[in-house]
């Protein structure tokens, strides 16, 4: 939230600015602004519509998550994550639950059709963030039609999230030790009719955007980020690899069962806003690939750990048993206890890499949990890529590092 | 349980013994909970053993997150970590430096890795620690004029408006919608902001010593606006 560039920042710009170019302009995009995807607010130094210098102010949307988990049990800041990055809960979900699991030691107990549907929500839910993506990319660029053709798949997916969990975005469906609820009967078939449905329509994306004169001319060379920038700035995720850093966590560090699965990382070198456009499309397939693999061998059986100090009991237990009646209780008033540690667990969320870090004190309430997200690394870098570019340039800049502020400012 | 005529295995040679020969008694503690590596080093050796492990051919070049925790009870009372990974050996090390509540300040390290000044930055606004040598320590979460750092185990959840932090369970005191700049999207919050709260008097907000001691603060006086203030 702090603000705004000191004067001798602003003799800096204009180093070696001559005659009427030194005639400049400051301009304050955002807070309020429909490109900034939240409330984001960049300070732009104009000469002409050349940027000189942004500066990116953060801080708009700060609500104290990581505060607020302090005081809640390790049930209760599951909901929390949900609200980080609102167009990925689910892979937040993943990483913290996967992060708890750790500090608890029950990795390896989680069940396998847990893991298998903890793989197909993650991957369904990065289509439907890189369908926002996509869609407000283009809006952004002035391509009204594939922003209304986004949403409307995008929508089928959450009406899948709903059909499991009873709600759309934040669903909060992956839970500590599983997930909430057992799969409705109707899901695996809705999800093949996606599966069907969805391919044509990818083409027909490809078809609308990748030779398109104008896309081209606004990405193309466009917000070049080069790789030594990136590996500087801890950038992860899509923004990275599509300036030539060959990594995915899925792939490299897999967790949850993703070893099993076969799938390619798309890599490009360029890292301009094309190059990035193009390894989210290549990625959107590549999900779809894995979604189908793992809806082929969907086992049947338990959806949670069979630990009743973990996960509540099943409610027909509660009313039949008393000492089922004594854990629910237990579980949602005092919550659990783990062991006294640290862990940091990494997943690949749509936009990167998201690392919890949990401190346990042995009480029941996370003693501190830090999120490290990629759209904080992903708006820290903006400044650089902007630099030397547009104005016009700065809408597809900030379009196409696909950052969520909810999970920058937390 | 049967076998109980066997040696126990000798531990596997990890990054944290390379610490411990190159900086011997500098580092402090280390332990390996759940595959994952920590050291914590001693505060003037923080900086080589962070630009050791960065330049190590076998090293962790890459930054990957840098935080703060803070616990009250203990002496030293911070603690700042670094989180440092290897794309090379697919694994990551945490390095972390104890800071005391009277000098909470150790030495940035955004000439090792640009990527960490917003890291510090933050770390700064909600912790109240400071970077030696960082080129722009501001605030970066809360506003400008904020007094005291949030993220402080003795900073209450709510109730702010109270000033005094109320320690661990602090009461549940209703919360006024005091943000206390208008800012740039003020003519969203017309409807909504009855309440402006002024900085104490002959301070520009600039001024304010964010001395993480200030903690307990007085609360701001707080006016209300009138309509031509709006």
């Amino acid at each position: 939230m702090s603000t705004i560039m000191h004067d001798h920042d602003l003799e800096e710009a204009l180093d070696g600015i001559e005659g009427d170019r030194r005639d400049i302009s400051v301009i304050n995009l955002g807070p309020q602004h429909p490109a900034t995807h939240g409330v984001l607010r960049v300070v732009l130094t104009l000469a002409g519509e050349e940027v000189l210098k942004a500066e990116a102010v953060v801080g708009y949307l700060h609500t104290g998550i990581e505060k607020t988990a302090e005081y809640k049990t390790y049930q209760q800041a599951l909901t929390l994550t949900d609200r980080m990055d609102y167009l990925a809960p689910l892979s937040n979900n993943l990483g913290y639950c996967l992060a708890v699991e750790k500090l608890l030691g029950i990795t390896d107990q989680i069940p396998a059709k847990a893991q298998t549907m903890r793989v197909i929500l993650a991957e369904l839910q990065r289509i439907a963030s890189h369908l926002v993506w996509l869609g407000s990319n283009a809006l952004d660029l002035g391509a009204m039609s594939v922003f209304l053709y986004c949403f409307q798949d995008r929508e089928m997916i959450l009406d899948m999230f709903e059909l499991l969990s009873g709600v759309r975005l934040m669903t909060s469906y992956i839970t500590i030790g599983g997930l909430l609820a057992d799969i409705t009967p109707d899901f695996p078939q809705k999800l093949r009719g996606f599966l069907e449905y969805f391919p044509p329509r990818l083409a027909e994306y490809h078809g609308l955007l990748d030779n398109n004169e104008l896309w081209l001319e606004r990405t193309k060379n466009v917000g070049v980020m080069s790789q030594e920038t990136a590996m500087q700035y801890a950038i992860t995720g899509p923004a990275a690899r599509a300036c030539g850093i060959d990594w995915d966590l899925r792939r490299d560090l897999p967790y949850t069962g993703y070893e099993q699965y076969k799938f390619a990382v798309p890599v490009l070198q360029d890292g301009d806003v094309y190059a990035r456009y193009a390894v989210r499309m290549a990625e959107i397939e590549q999900s779809r690939r894995i979604v189908e693999q793992a809806l082929a061998v969907l086992p049947t059986g338990p959806w949670q750990v069979d630990d009743p100090k973990i996960v509540p009991p099943p409610k027909w237990q509660i009313s039949a048993s008393m000492e089922s009646l004594i854990h629910h209780f237990k579980l949602y008033t005092a919550g659990f206890r783990p062991p006294v540690g640290e862990v940091f667990q990494r997943v690949e969320s749509p936009r990167g890499e998201i690392g919890f870090y949990i401190v346990s004190d042995g009480s029941p309430r996370p003693y501190r949990m830090r999120v490290r997200g990629p759209s904080f690394a992903n708006v820290q870098v903006l400044p650089m890529i902007m630099k030397g570019g547009m104005l016009a340039d700065v809408i597809s800049d900030i379009a196409s590092m696909d950052f969520i502020l909810g999970e920058v400012d937390r | 349980m049967t076998d109980t005529t066997s040696q126990p295995e000798p531990t596997p040679r990890t990054y944290l013994d390379v610490l411990r020969e190159r900086f011997g008694a500098a580092i402090l503690m280390t332990s390996d909970f759940r595959g994952e590596l920590t050291a914590v080093v001693a505060p003037e050796q923080i900086v080589a053993a962070l630009t050791f492990a960065r330049n190590d051919p076998n090293g962790y070049p890459v930054f990957e997150d840098l935080t703060a925790v803070d616990w009250p009870e203990r002496q030293p009372r911070f603690e700042v970590v670094y989180q440092l990974f290897s794309y090379q050996s697919k694994s990551g090390l945490r390095l972390k430096v104890q800071l005391s509540e009277d000098e909470p300040t150790t030495p940035s390290i955004t000439d090792l890795w640009e990527g960490a000044n917003w890291y510090e930055r933050e770390v700064y606004d909600l912790f109240g620690i400071t970077f030696e040598g960082h080129p722009d320590l501001r605030r970066i979460m809360m506003p400008d004029d904020w007094p005291g750092h949030p993220l402080l185990k003795d900073y209450p959840l709510s109730g702010t408006e109270r000033g005094k932090g109320a320690g661990a369970n602090p009461p549940m005191v209703h919360s006024y919608n005091q943000r206390p700049e208008l800012g740039p999207g003020a003519g969203g919050n017309a409807g909504i902001a009855p309440l402006t709260i002024a900085p104490a008097a002959g301070t520009r907000p600039r001024d304010v010593d964010y001395d993480h001691a200030d903690t307990n603060i007085d609360p701001p006086e707080i006016q209300h606006a009138t309509r031509g203030d709006l």
